[in-house]
């Protein structure tokens, strides 16, 4: 009777330990967009623009895919085939969950955007349905990321629109990043920072990018460039 | 062994030329193939009823049959540029629909890329339907009337984008024109009359770099010398790629169903044939992009002229026209 209740004991804590292996580790990528440090929120004001405009977010939106996580530069999870439009002024709609099966990970990879190959097939549903406002009606293709609000100024209301898209070299907007020595955590934090791309555009007097070419590729270049990982 | 390859072939080609010199020339592949798809018959049916219904633009007055009419070749006749709600008008005339699946780009400077894509083009258009997908989407799903034909299409009564896109661009995959005379002496049914057979050897070497068979339109962006308008300042491709080379490039259209199709260029500018015939005779301006064939014109006699619409006119394709599995849908 001993020897039977050993047994199954055995049995059991191995389908546990079997299943605590197969159990997929939960890890949650928060995407945050920020400015100075600050976080942005839906119709915030940023006051310490240059030259001190107050400027007033209405849309702030991108699309990530390709997801993959490596550890000294092996993959030990990859996406597979995820799309995701991130709103970054929606708490709700900026985190991605991902079931990996390996914790152990220090750095983390995606695309912000779309890859080219997608941008050339037929419709598709979920984040890259058209009903999301994310793709172009004049012409054809995604729309990787979309920066909308406006400025007061010595009381003029200047719009901005940035709608940065385009697959075609050498004017891609899709653009590959990699985030080293990340420390794995149930929340990984994905920190764009917005100050360059505003700074940039200040400077340039840009207020509007709707089309794909230099100007948006440049643009995209800029706001990939400024993604961070937090702890 | 390998011998015996060579009077087959000989034979193959004897039943290719016939005496009245024409040579069968296949279709190439389709761009798009749906067919294979489950419930292809179910999603071409809903297309349908979408492409017929008004329900797609702001008012609910402009359907795509609108500026698309079946009995046109699905181009529009009345206007020169397209029409949409509230009486406003475009800056291109409707181009005609037909054999879409093999083409890779759409719209007269190629805008979009896709099939599926091309009704968001003309929704979401201000001068034409002036609506967008998402309005689109909820009009659809509140009506009530799409309900059975989405669930039958896609196994869910809800529209979404996807499938309210795909639907269109797979009934607009059936839009295809190949019972012309043309299609009838290709494939040795009949034979050209003599001053069609004349038209044919004049189109052959005036026409056919641009317009070529059997789908009548080599799928590029040509400069054929039009005067720019000069309120339209309209410049083609080089609105899309920004590339100095696209200006005044404009897609070739198919000359299939070219007399329903009127009026002709990208801005409708030509009430009939002669006046199309006309500006390649002593209308075209040159320049840098002009096409090198066009440079020196094409130069007709006036019995030239009637021979060339003789076999332009074969180009007409009744059964289209009138095909009922592509008309209004009354049910």
């Amino acid at each position: 009777m001993v020897r039977h209740c050993f047994f199954l004991l055995i049995y059991l804590l191995t389908g546990y330990v079997i299943k605590a292996q197969q159990t997929p580790e939960m890890h949650v990528l928060k995407f945050e967009c920020s400015f100075n440090g600050k976080p942005i929120l839906r119709d915030d004001s940023l006051r310490n623009w240059v030259n001190k405009p107050n400027f007033y977010f209405t849309k702030v939106r991108q699309y990530i895919s390709g997801i993959r996580l490596l550890r000294s530069g092996n993959e030990v999870w990859k996406d597979s085939g995820g799309f995701y439009l991130i709103d970054f002024l929606d708490s709700e709609k900026s985190k991605v969950l991902l079931k990996t099966q390996s914790k152990d990970f220090d750095e983390i990879q995606f695309i912000a955007g779309i890859d080219s190959s997608v941008q050339v097939e037929g419709v598709k549903g979920g984040a890259l349905d058209p009903v999301n406002g994310m793709y172009w009606t004049w012409q054809s293709g995604y729309i990787n990321t979309k920066i909308e609000g406006f400025y007061l100024e010595n009381n003029e209301k200047t719009t901005v629109e940035l709608h940065l898209g385009g697959y075609k070299t050498p004017n891609s907007t899709a653009i590959s990043v990699a985030l080293k020595n990340v420390v794995p955590a149930a929340i990984c934090h994905i920190q764009f920072d917005i100050s360059p791309l505003l700074v940039t555009m200040r400077q340039l007097k840009i207020n509007k990018v709707m089309s794909p070419g230099s100007h948006a590729a440049a643009l995209s270049r800029i706001w990939a460039d400024h993604i961070t990982a937090q702890p | 062994m390998k011998r015996i390859w060579i009077p087959i072939l000989i034979v193959a080609l004897l039943s290719a030329f016939r005496d009245d010199g024409n040579f069968f020339r296949p279709w190439p592949e389709k761009v798009y193939d749906f067919s294979n798809e489950l419930q292809f018959k179910e999603r071409v049916a809903l297309g349908r009823v979408l492409f017929y219904d008004p329900i797609l633009s702001a008012d609910s007055t402009i359907s795509c049959a609108s500026c698309h009419l079946q009995y046109t070749a699905f181009a529009h006749v009345d206007h020169a540029l397209s029409h949409g709600i509230h009486d406003s008008v475009g800056t291109r005339n409707a181009p005609a629909l037909i054999n879409l699946a093999w083409h890779s780009h759409f719209m007269w400077d190629g805008a979009i890329h896709h099939l599926d894509m091309q009704a968001l083009a003309p929704i979401s258009h201000p001068g034409e339907m002036g609506s967008s997908i998402q309005d689109v989407i909820m009009r659809i799903n509140r009506s009530g009337k799409y309900t059975a034909l989405f669930l039958q299409a896609f196994g869910d009564e809800k529209a979404t984008g996807e499938t309210m896109l795909k639907s269109i661009s797979r009934f607009l995959s059936t839009l295809n024109s190949n019972q012309s005379r043309y299609d009838s002496v290709m494939r040795h049914e009949t034979v050209f009359s003599p001053q069609e057979k004349r038209g044919y050897s004049l189109f052959r070497k005036h026409c056919n770099a641009c317009h070529t068979e059997p789908l009548f339109t080599n799928y590029q962006f040509v400069d054929n010398g039009l005067p720019i308008d000069a309120k339209l300042h309209d410049y083609g491709r080089y609105a899309i790629t920004h590339n100095p080379d696209d200006s005044l490039r404009f897609k070739v259209p198919t000359l299939r169903n070219i007399t329903y199709s009127y009026p002709y260029m990208h801005d409708g500018r030509f009430e009939n044939l002669s006046e199309v015939l006309a500006h390649y005779d002593h209308g075209i301006v040159i320049r840098n992009s002009t096409h090198a064939k066009l440079k020196r014109g094409i130069k007709l006699t006036s019995a030239q002229r009637v021979d060339l619409m003789a076999f332009l006119l074969t180009l007409n394709d009744k059964h289209f026209l009138f095909q009922p599995e592509l008309g209004f849908p009354m049910k």
